[in-house]
């Protein structure tokens, strides 16, 4: 019985430990946040702030239109969450599922498509989208969320797809389910563990996008968050308490929305149906 | 009665298997082959971003054997090196990671959002707090290394101790050529907690709970189960994690390009950050697509060879016997 | 089945809601604008604008502020897709290569042709690097050199003359400049060092103090290898190895002695870094001065942006309105002469009293005037990007303490001749 105790706090002393490492720069930017200017700077770091200071989140708010930025980000990562849910998982249930001739060629473009850096891409990629006039609006930013959203989303429901055992589609089928309706009815609701990452990953990825915006919004009307954010560095440094203010307003949404998804990390109840 | 059943439906299901990839089919065909041809067109060009010129395989001969081979060795190397070690250490601790916020352990929630907070973490207060842990003289690193022990001596009266540091001279981190490479792939691991580990918790969930009640009344010990079921069962997500992870890992640019810029001597040019810097400094989009696609080839190779491999350990449970 | 319509239809509306037309209203020119900067920069260029506006009530300007880190790599791309800006910033060290590629339209005709402009009011320097194949591609904004900010609360309480009374005295040498960073440098009873004297200073002042140079004339060879240079460069080096004066090798914005911590008593940079220290050196009392004279006299490299106009803007002659009116004297004596972004191209600006006088630190402006005396232009040619990887890969082989001064340039001389003998590639 003291080994399980033991181990128990070996357990909660470890994950304790690691916690404090990894958060480091985590609460440095909250301290910083929390600083007047003058202390921003002091060295050694002063990790408490005294004063503590509140202002810079008004401040850092209102230097830049980020009310604007914040519901243009809010618009595109919707967007894009949406369209990356279902279209990749319908691509990767039919990756997992179907034998047809070419499937193996075809996932190995597929997984190719993240092989190739981005920076040889930019500048081809970019003349399409200007050729269809869409330069300077969010279709370039929205529109590859709905066309699978990526080989990595695709790759990863596929694996977890795969590793859902194939008796359930068979019975389904001899009940008349149409293949939509096992990707409805069997396949999502049994991945809700790997669907989970998906609307973790896909919100996050999006909600930070900087490459995308950069490049693709030319109106500061347009901007999305990430850019803002941005602008508080330039080559002179930055406006560190400004800029930690505003970023963690920006991944307070993000802190939220990964504490709620990872309930879902707990073991399927219909799993073990399955098995039984 | 099954075969009478799957034989017309095989034909029907490799129709509609393809009407499902159809979404992401016609974003390659339109968005993504395009680009990526033309790359590979450039690749045997002289393209400055105004004009293009066909010449062979000049590029390649500047790359391999030309006047740019040492760069191009130098940055292979760099980048090999940080795989080689970041990803081994990587999957491990975010294995592990996962395993240990899989337990029934109070405030799980805390502590998982908590091991993720470096992926929210601004990538400039990151690179500060790292600029401060990698400091040769103030650094947080150094300090510790540089801590006083006791070190046992023999005198004249018998054995003493002595206080020395325990490094006499630490490295000097991200400012020496031999040391800062190193010292990013010590950065690396500080993520073992972000998307590998969230996707091996996913994983975790797969694996019913039956087979470790099966194995609890064999008598099979935490270790034991740990090899025998968990790790098994969990083997689609490590060879993904593992293929994405060589992926990412031979694609590394943002840790270097905000914290070394490359330096110190090119001791940390990777080489997607060459192909940065060829693409959009020096204006040789022609060189940097031909870096590009050399790169691509290594990655698909790699990646095809995992894949034939894959089905000698990668056991998929919905896989057609 | 029904599912999958749903799915068309929820991607329909997408297509649908996204985007939005601009409406142009007719008989007033819309020309873009981009440049880079931080928030602060951007409150200053919508002012700059709105004052155009006013007083060019036909033509509006949009703004489009990209972020510093990013912004060369989103302008390559707007020029190799034809897509850019009508006017767009471009920093000296990128402008040679891409005024020679065509992509940028001479204002020459319109100066010519403009009784208003008086080019003999600018300082020749200031208009000399946007000029190509003798005509004038953009105008000069963010220009000056390197001055020396000093923290002048640490000089007083160490009891020494500040470096600009130094100045003033005629004593400010590099070897005076090495004294007073060692009488600065201060360590705790561990032996860690806890102020530094200074930073390290540019490698371009460096060379040129000690009567070095980079490059040829004809920038066909690299000439770091004079006993000249190589002094210059190994100073660079006593400076952190020998003196132990600076804190580290690179200069870098993300230094943990940054001049606002206080612990930084010189720092070299460019003039334009007081509304910066303004907000964040708020703690103590700090002014500029000079850089150290050299052996071989007083240097410090000179160089600015430059606004230029798109090779295919359909607007040029407004585009050019706008570039005249952001470089104007009466702009300057306002971003010059009382924001202090950087110094005045105008010598009639810099003959304005109220141009010298300060409510504010820095409160020793006569030191932004005497820049003009002992500047020099920065060589560059369309080569830089080539030959500065070479250079700076030696540059750190020789900072990191793996070899001294002489072994460097050895090492980088031959390879910066190669970079620049070689063809564009």
């Amino acid at each position: 019985m003291t080994g399980r105790v033991l181990s128990r706090i070996a357990l909660y002393f470890v994950l304790i430990l690691g916690a404090c490492i990894v958060t480091i720069p985590f609460i440095w930017t909250v301290s910083t946040a929390l600083k007047t200017p003058e202390q921003v700077y002091l060295l050694p770091p002063r990790w408490i702030p005294s004063p503590i200071s509140f202002a810079n989140f008004a401040k850092a708010w209102t230097a830049l239109p980020f009310a604007l930025f914040l519901r243009n980000t809010m618009f595109v990562t919707g967007m894009c969450l949406i369209g990356q849910l279902f279209s990749a998982s319908l691509v990767a249930y039919g990756f997992a599922r179907f034998k047809f001739t070419g499937k193996t060629a075809l996932f190995y473009m597929l997984l190719g498509t993240m092989m190739l850096p981005g920076q040889v891409t930019m500048i081809p990629t970019f003349l399409i989208w200007r050729n269809f006039r869409l330069i300077d609006t969010f279709y370039p930013l929205i529109v590859p969320a709905y066309l699978g959203g990526g080989a990595f989303t695709i790759f990863l429901l596929r694996q977890f797809f795969m590793s859902i055992p194939r008796d359930l589609d068979e019975a389904a089928m001899i009940d008349g389910c149409s293949y939509f309706g096992i990707w409805w009815r069997i396949i999502l609701p049994l991945s809700k563990p790997a669907l989970t990452t998906v609307v973790i990953f896909s919100f996050l990825s999006h909600w930070d996008e900087f490459m995308g915006p950069l490049i693709y919004l030319q109106s500061m009307e347009k901007y999305t968050v990430s850019i803002g954010l941005r602008l508080f560095q330039d080559q002179y440094g930055a406006q560190l308490d400004l800029l930690m203010a505003a970023s963690l307003i920006h991944i307070l949404p993000c802190i939220i929305l990964f504490f709620v998804a990872q309930r879902y990390f707990i073991k399927g109840i219909v799993m073990s149906g399955i098995k039984g | 009665m099954s075969n009478k059943i799957r034989k017309p439906l095989t034909h029907r299901a490799s129709f509609w298997g393809f009407i499902f990839i159809c979404p992401w089919l016609l974003g390659f065909i339109i968005f993504t082959a395009g680009p990526m041809l033309a790359s590979l067109v450039l690749s045997f060009c002289k393209y400055d971003l105004k004009s293009v010129t066909f010449i062979g395989a000049g590029n390649y001969h500047r790359m391999f054997v030309g006047s740019e081979h040492e760069y191009f060795y130098k940055s292979l190397t760099n980048t090999a090196l940080y795989v080689l070690f970041s990803v081994p250490m990587g999957l491990t601790g975010s294995l592990l990671l996962a395993v240990l916020l899989n337990q029934k352990v109070k405030g799980v929630a805390v502590f998982r959002t908590l091991y993720y907070l470096p992926s929210l973490t601004p990538a400039v207060a990151s690179a500060l707090v790292w600029m401060w842990v990698f400091h040769p003289e103030y650094g947080i690193l150094n300090s510790f290394l540089t801590i006083n022990l006791p070190f046992p001596t023999l005198g004249d009266q018998g054995i003493g101790f002595a206080f020395r540091p325990m490094i006499a001279h630490p490295p000097d981190w991200l400012q020496s050529s031999a040391w800062a490479l190193p010292a990013l792939i010590l950065m690396s691991l500080w993520g073992i907690g972000g998307q590998r580990m969230i996707i091996f918790l996913a994983g975790l969930q797969g694996i019913s709970d039956e087979y470790y009640e099966a194995a609890r009344i064999d008598g099979a010990g935490a270790w034991h189960q740990f090899r025998h079921i968990t790790i098994p069962l969990l083997t689609p997500t490590i060879f993904f994690n593992l293929i994405l992870g060589i992926v990412g890992a031979f694609q590394v640019f943002t840790a270097a390009y905000i914290m070394t810029g490359g330096g110190p001597n090119n001791a940390t040019l990777f080489y997607v950050l060459y192909i940065y810097r060829h693409a959009f400094e020096q204006f040789h989009m022609g060189y940097a697509a031909a870096l590009a696609w050399v790169l691509f080839i290594l990655l698909f190779t790699f990646t095809l060879i995992q894949f034939k491999q894959s089905s000698r350990w990668v056991h998929y449970e919905g896989e057609t016997k | 089945m029904f599912r999958h319509s749903t799915i068309l239809i929820l991607a329909a509306t997408v297509f649908i809601c996204l985007g939005g037309c601009a409406h142009r209203d007719s008989g007033k020119v819309t020309i873009r604008y981009m440049a880079w900067g931080n928030a602060d920069h951007l409150a200053v260029e919508q002012a700059i604008i709105d004052r155009f506006e006013k007083s060019h009530p036909n033509i509006h300007v949009k703004l489009f502020m990209v972020p510093d880190s990013a912004y060369h790599q989103k302008l390559q791309i707007m020029l190799a897709s034809r897509s850019a800006p009508d006017v767009m910033k471009v920093d000296l060290y990128f402008f040679p290569a891409l005024v020679r590629k065509g992509y940028f339209r001479s204002i020459q005709p319109f100066i010519d042709a403009d009784p208003t402009f008086d080019e003999a009011d600018f300082f020749p320097q200031a208009l000399e690097e946007c000029r190509y194949k003798g005509q004038l591609y953009g105008l000069n904004v963010a220009f000056g050199g390197h001055v020396i900010y000093y923290n002048k609360t640490m000089f007083k309480n160490e009891g020494i003359p500040d470096p600009y009374e130094l100045y003033k005295r005629g004593e400010w040498t590099t070897d005076k400049f090495v004294e007073v960073a060692s009488k600065l440098t201060k360590k705790d009873k561990n032996g860690r060092y806890t102020q530094f004297g200074t930073n390290m200073p540019h490698w371009w002042t460096a060379v040129w103090l000690f009567g070095g140079d980079f490059l040829s004339k004809d920038f066909k060879r690299c000439t770091l290898d004079t006993p000249e240079a190589i002094r210059g460069l190994q100073w660079m080096k006593d400076l952190r190895w020998k003196y132990h004066v600076t804190p580290q090798p690179s200069e870098s914005s993300m230094s943990a002695f940054s001049f606002q911590s206080g612990k930084l008593g010189m720092y070299s940079a460019w003039s334009g870094m007081t509304p910066v220290f303004l907000k964040q050196a708020t703690g103590f009392e700090w002014d500029i001065a000079p850089e150290p004279k050299g052996p071989a006299g007083r240097f410090t490299p000179m160089k600015g942006n430059q606004l230029t106009v798109y090779a295919e803007s359909e607007h040029p002659r407004e585009a050019y309105e706008f570039i005249k009116f952001v470089t104007s004297a009466e702009n300057e004596m306002w971003v010059c002469g009382q924001l202090r972004r950087s110094i005045t191209t105008h010598k009639s600006v810099a003959r304005n009293p109220e141009y010298l006088k300060a409510y504010t630190p820095p409160y020793q402006t006569d030191v932004f005037l005497h820049e003009m005396d002992y500047g020099r232009q920065i060589p560059i040619n369309y080569r830089y990007q080539a030959w500065y990887e070479e250079f700076i890969s030696g540059l750190d082989l020789m900072l990191t303490n793996e070899m001294d001064a002489k072994e460097a340039v050895k090492w980088m001389v031959p390879r910066i001749n190669q970079a620049l003998q070689e063809e564009d590639w």
